[in-house]
């Protein structure tokens, strides 16, 4: 149970698919204009990567080693095209919003990722738990990315006005470099405070060796 | 082989599920997205163009062809039954990507009821302002005898003069097209008078105020040392009338040519000179001489980030915009013309140089 919670927290922070590990990225850039698609394409995904996990964790003794890709490709682009469907069935206002980037989520390589090096090697439980963390680690990281983007670039926060008339919206926040800029910053200062709690601990450590030294 | 079999099997078998899993779902969402669609389509389309039809039913077959880039055509129907007006759903070539547009028509008075804007690609804060109703009500109740013209009698989207006009455009030419597919007699539309920027010449451009525009600069030997700094002597010729300069260093070896240029830019002509090497078929640089486009966007062709990547350009290059020349932002109708009218007038030397 404890290594079921850690997979869910692990890809929530410590592996975060978008700020740690930097895979998938054509989503975090592409569709994070507003919180709210952001967020619907983190949904979308998460659900295609939990699906597509559980199926191929039960199967993966009965996949040849030699046509796995194809075998895990037809079952990930299935659960997509299924959610495309339903979504434009069900949310029209959704699937228009996320338009081309449903089908896309196919080759988001985070999904074929987390198939090849975890679901295809773990009992269907740890497959479904991984795919929980993993997905929501990548809608948390989605929504953020869409949450700076849309208050800079449009003064709003899920379609709610944050900032009055007086604010000049930065229009450039919602066009394509908007995301490399956020992206690039947020990075930068995950990286920087990573960095500096790596240096205290090792400072610690290293007042502790001697500490311990002296007392030797 | 038997191993190989077992691939093939086991490939084939999840293919196989898979393909049914997607006929289920796509035979039980199919009916609704369609359903939706139309009623959608009447609901947000036709209803906002044609407000007084109290119901709309599908029109089939008309006069030849349906026009090309009309997809829909509906008749908007009063309580009686009786056709009151026509709508559609045409699709006009924006510059991004398609604009699908509904668009309502009344055959009896020949006017645009009005027009929605149902789907673009165009730039967000620039080309989609043509959803906004600052925009599209400026078609309401327009007599399909207007020229349907950006400039003249449309207010163009500033900075957005495509996509405006692929909007306009549309309009205009779908309506007049639908009618006559349906039967009607469609008045020709009153072509647009010559524009004043247009009938006053390539040599004078038009300057509203002493500041919009750069000074313009005449077309002469120090022009033509600016951009060739290498060459020690001028010579002038004309080409077919084409006012050129050869330029000649030291040895006496012909360097290259200067030659006058011109296009059509967004506030009026554009006037440049521009250094070829006839050898090599190459532009060396270009100068912009003067030119009335709008300061802050037009007026930026002045720039050496833009003018640069002219240099060495050869002129068996396309010279589009978007395609091997960078545009300006915002300036698209005026960066045109420096490309085209550079290697138009370019070309045509060169030939008869040689």
């Amino acid at each position: 149970m404890q290594k079921h919670l850690d997979d869910v927290v692990r890809g929530l922070f410590r592996e975060n698919p978008t700020f740690r590990m930097l895979i998938g990225m054509c989503p975090p850039l592409a569709v994070t204009t507003s919180a709210e698609s952001g967020l619907i394409m983190g949904l979308a995904t998460t659900a295609v990567l939990i699906c597509s996990s559980t199926i191929i964790s039960l199967f993966k003794k009965l996949i040849p080693q030699q046509v796995r890709i194809p075998a895990y490709i037809v079952i990930i682009a299935t659960f997509v095209t299924m959610i495309d469907l339903v979504l434009a069935a069900l949310v029209p206002a959704v699937h228009k919003i996320l338009g081309i980037f449903v089908p896309l989520i196919v080759v988001n390589c985070l999904i074929l990722g987390r198939a090849e090096a975890f679901a295809s090697r773990m009992p269907v439980s740890r497959a479904i738990t991984d795919g929980l963390g993993m997905g929501l680690g990548f809608t948390w990281a989605l929504t953020f990315i869409g949450c700076i983007r849309e208050l800079l670039g449009a003064g709003t926060l899920f379609g709610a006005t944050v900032f009055g008339d007086g604010f000049v919206a930065w229009r450039i926040m919602q066009l394509p470099p908007g995301a490399f800029l956020t992206m690039g910053l947020i990075v930068f200062t995950l990286n920087l405070v990573g960095n500096l709690r790596a240096r205290q601990l090792q400072k610690a450590a290293r007042n502790q060796m001697k500490v311990v030294g002296k007392e030797a | 082989m038997r191993e190989a079999l077992k691939l093939v099997i086991t490939l084939g078998l999840v293919a196989a599920i898979s393909g049914g899993m997607l006929g289920l779902f796509y035979n039980y969402t199919m009916p609704i997205v369609e359903a939706r669609q139309m009623s959608e389509m009447i609901e947000k389309g036709f209803k906002g163009v044609l407000p007084d039809a109290h119901s709309f039913s599908p029109v089939t077959g008309g006069q030849g062809e349906q026009p090309e880039g009309v997809t829909e055509i509906y008749e908007g129907l009063d309580e009686r039954g009786e056709r009151i007006g026509i709508a559609f759903e045409a699709i006009g070539q924006g510059f991004e990507g398609p604009i699908t547009m509904a668009i309502g028509v009344r055959p009896d008075t020949q006017t645009v009821v009005g027009v929605k804007i149902l789907s673009h690609t165009e730039t967000p804060g620039m080309g989609a302002k043509i959803e906004e109703e600052d925009f599209t009500l400026q078609f309401q109740e327009k007599s399909l005898s207007d020229p349907f013209v950006v400039g003249k009698d449309i207010d163009g989207i500033t900075a957005a003069t495509i996509s405006s006009k692929a909007v306009a455009g549309t309009v205009g030419d779908k309506a007049r097209q639908v009618l006559s597919y349906l039967g009607y007699e469609v008045a020709a539309p009153i072509s647009p008078e010559p524009t004043e920027e247009a009938t006053a010449g390539e040599g004078t451009p038009v300057e509203e105020s002493g500041e919009q525009a750069g000074k313009p600069v005449e077309f002469n030997e120090e022009v033509a040392q600016e951009l060739l700094p290498g060459a020690a002597e001028f010579i002038e010729t004309a080409l077919d009338g084409i006012k050129c300069f050869e330029a000649i260093d030291e040895d006496g070896q012909q360097v290259g040519l200067v030659l006058e240029a011109g296009g059509e830019g967004f506030g009026g002509p554009v006037t440049m000179a521009v250094a070829v090497d006839p050898e090599a078929e190459k532009i060396l640089g270009i100068k912009i001489l003067s030119h009335n486009e709008t300061p802050g966007l037009g007026s930026r062709i002045e720039e050496e980030e833009f003018l640069r990547q002219f240099e060495g350009k050869s002129l068996s290059d396309s010279f589009a915009i978007g395609e091997d020349v960078d545009g300006i932002t915002a300036a698209t109708i005026s960066s045109e013309a420096v490309a085209k009218g550079a290697a138009e007038k370019a070309r045509q030397v060169i030939r008869l140089y040689k």
